[in-house]
Parts: structure tokens; C-alpha cells; sequence
């Protein structure tokens, strides 16, 4: 069964305590059983499945994809809570981190991690100071753990 | 010295241990053998260190390879640039402790990690041409310790200081 497609729903900006996420991993990116910050980037908004909208499998599904082959792909999962996070940079300026319900017309379960200065009245998204950044790389690498085992 | 001969010298009589046996007759045959022991497994360790140098540095040039997009969330391709720096580094770096791999960063580039017990670190070489480390442990401890540097010394130090402390 292909993933929810967005129809005429809107975004759910609210996300459940026990919800998940899910995203798509390489097995080369495991180091002795640990997932290592390498495999997430922030350079923009990374993307994930919502569990309320989503299986793990849908991850792997073409139209959750933008089309593109996943075979060589697995999916790793974690509880949306552990994005919900702030994290202070080395001059001591605060940067929130969130989930956004980011629908896509194929993937309804589509969202993103946005991150926000403290000091920002706009709320809009910003790429973090480096420590800032990798502070979060390296907390959604430990937080991330395999659904679906990459071949 | 043939194996032969090493086999044949045995100083581990009652009451004669190594040190003691080496203290008092420095210019025994067992002192030639010490040596050629030691000459031996240092050569083997340098070898094995060079060996496993020429794989870091061939896992490195195999990531121009790898095409765009390979995380299937958009990721770049390790770029000539961030390539050619994480070799230079390989080659230049004077390094202690070798990276445990080279592999494609998703933030675009070459990343390097490395590991003794349960401290990490990891060096990005970014296509844009800077330097990231992270210092960092398996509790998920990141370490703020460093700031950037385009200094290579400090960036080997700062890794050794952090995995060996």
C-alpha cells in the first residue's frame, strides 16, 4: 500500500508524546554497531516520516522518495520528542529545535527538523553555529536506532 | 638472526630472568637477540601502520565515486577538493592514531573517524574546502574543547589530546 498522499489534508503541527520518526540510512554509515553524526547533515532542514501518518516502510516507498531507488536503504527511527531540544552555542546564544509537519503531495507523513534563534522574533529557520549544529548531529545519531535493517 | 638461533639461545634458567640475565651480561648473545626482537617488531608495526595508511588513503580517493545524492535526501558528493585535502592530511598529518576509515560526509565531503576505547572523533573535510572535528564519546558527550583551526598540527593534536587523555 503506497504512503498517504497529501489530498486535501493540512498540517498537524502538533506531534504526539509516543510518535515517531523514521528516515532512510546506509549500513556504511554504522561504526561498531553506533551510528555516527556523519550521516546527518543540517546544512538544511533534514527530513523525516511521521509514525501518526507513516510505517517504516513507507520511508522505503518511491513516492516518500521523490521516486529515487531505496533498495540499498534501511530505516532508522526515533521518538519526534527527542528533536524537541535547545542547545546553547559557545557565546551562549540559545537555538530551539522543533518538528514541522512539512506535507508533501506524495508523502502526507513528511516533515522536518527546523531550528530557530531564541533571539529570533520571526522564528524563522537558521543554520546553527558549527557546535550548535554538531551538538545536535551527534544527539539525533545516538537518539536513532534501526526499524528496518539496511541490506 | 635466524629463528634457529634465537630458539637455541634459552636464558630462562632457575634464578636467571630476563633482566637480570640483561643487566649482567650486556654483551651477551641474548642482548643481540633483545635487539633484533625489538628492531623486528618495530619494523613490523611500521609496516603494518604503512600498510594500513595506503588503505585510508585508497578508501579515501574510491569516495570521487560516489555520486550526488546519496543519501537520497540530497547529500553532495565528496568534491576534488575535500578529497584531495583528507589524502593530503593522510599523508602529511604526522598522525599517532590512525582514522579507523574514511568515508562520504552528508554534509557534503570527506569524514575521517576515529576511535581508542570509548572516546570518538570526527574530522570533516567539507567541499567548500574548511575543516569540521567533532570530539565526542559513545554517551553522546560532545566536547567544546575545540575551536576551528586551519592549523593541521593543532587539528592532530587536539584529536590525540581528546582520544588518549
Amino acid at each position: 500500500m503506497p504512503p498517504q498522499h497529501t489530498l486535501h489534508s493540512a498540517e498537524v503541527a502538533r506531534f504526539g508524546q509516543d510518535e515517531s520518526l523514521y528516515r532512510r540510512y546506509l549500513a556504511s554509515h554504522f561504526l561498531e554497531g553506533v551510528l555516527e553524526p556523519s550521516a546527518i547533515r543540517f546544512n538544511e532542514p533534514p527530513s523525516f516520516l511521521r509514525s501518526a501518518f507513516s510505517e517504516p516502510q513507507d520511508a522505503l516507498h518511491p513516492d516518500c522518495a521523490e521516486g529515487k531507488p531505496t533498495s540499498q536503504f534501511g530505516v532508522l527511527k526515533m521518538l519526534a520528542s527527542a528533536v524537541e531540544h535547545q542547545e546553547r552555542a559557545l557565546d551562549g546564544s540559545l537555538f530551539d529545535f522543533s518538528n514541522v509537519h512539512r506535507p508533501l503531495p506524495t508523502c502526507y507523513a513528511h516533515s522536518e527538523v527546523h531550528c530557530v534563534s531564541e533571539s529570533d522574533p520571526n522564528r524563522q529557520h537558521v543554520d546553527p553555529p558549527k557546535h550548535v549544529k554538531n551538538a545536535f548531529r551527534l544527539r539525533i545519531a545516538r537518539a536513532l536506532s534501526i526499524a528496518i535493517s539496511a541490506p | 638472526m635466524a629463528t634457529a638461533e634465537v630458539l637455541r639461545f634459552s636464558p630462562f634458567g632457575p634464578g636467571n630472568s630476563l633482566r637480570s640475565y640483561s643487566a649482567t651480561r650486556s654483551a651477551s648473545p641474548l642482548r643481540v637477540v633483545e635487539k633484533e626482537m625489538l628492531r623486528s617488531t618495530a619494523n613490523s608495526q611500521y609496516l603494518r601502520r604503512v600498510q594500513r595508511l595506503e588503505v585510508l588513503i585508497e578508501q579515501t580517493k574510491l569516495l570521487s565515486q560516489i555520486g550526488a545524492n546519496w543519501d537520497s535526501y540530497g547529500a553532495e558528493a565528496p568534491n576534488i577538493t575535500s578529497i584531495t585535502s583528507a589524502v593530503n592530511f593522510l599523508i602529511t598529518g604526522k598522525l599517532d592514531l590512525l582514522p579507523i576509515r574514511a568515508i562520504q560526509s552528508a554534509e557534503g565531503g570527506v569524514a575521517l573517524s576515529f576511535a581508542a576505547g570509548e572516546k570518538r572523533a570526527l574530522l570533516e573535510f567539507l567541499n567548500s574546502g574548511t575543516v569540521d572535528l567533532m570530539l565526542y564519546d559513545n554517551l553522546g558527550n560532545l566536547s567544546p574543547e575545540f575551536s576551528e583551526s586551519d592549523d593541521i598540527e593543532k587539528v592532530v593534536s587536539a584529536i590525540h589530546f581528546h582520544l588518549t587523555r
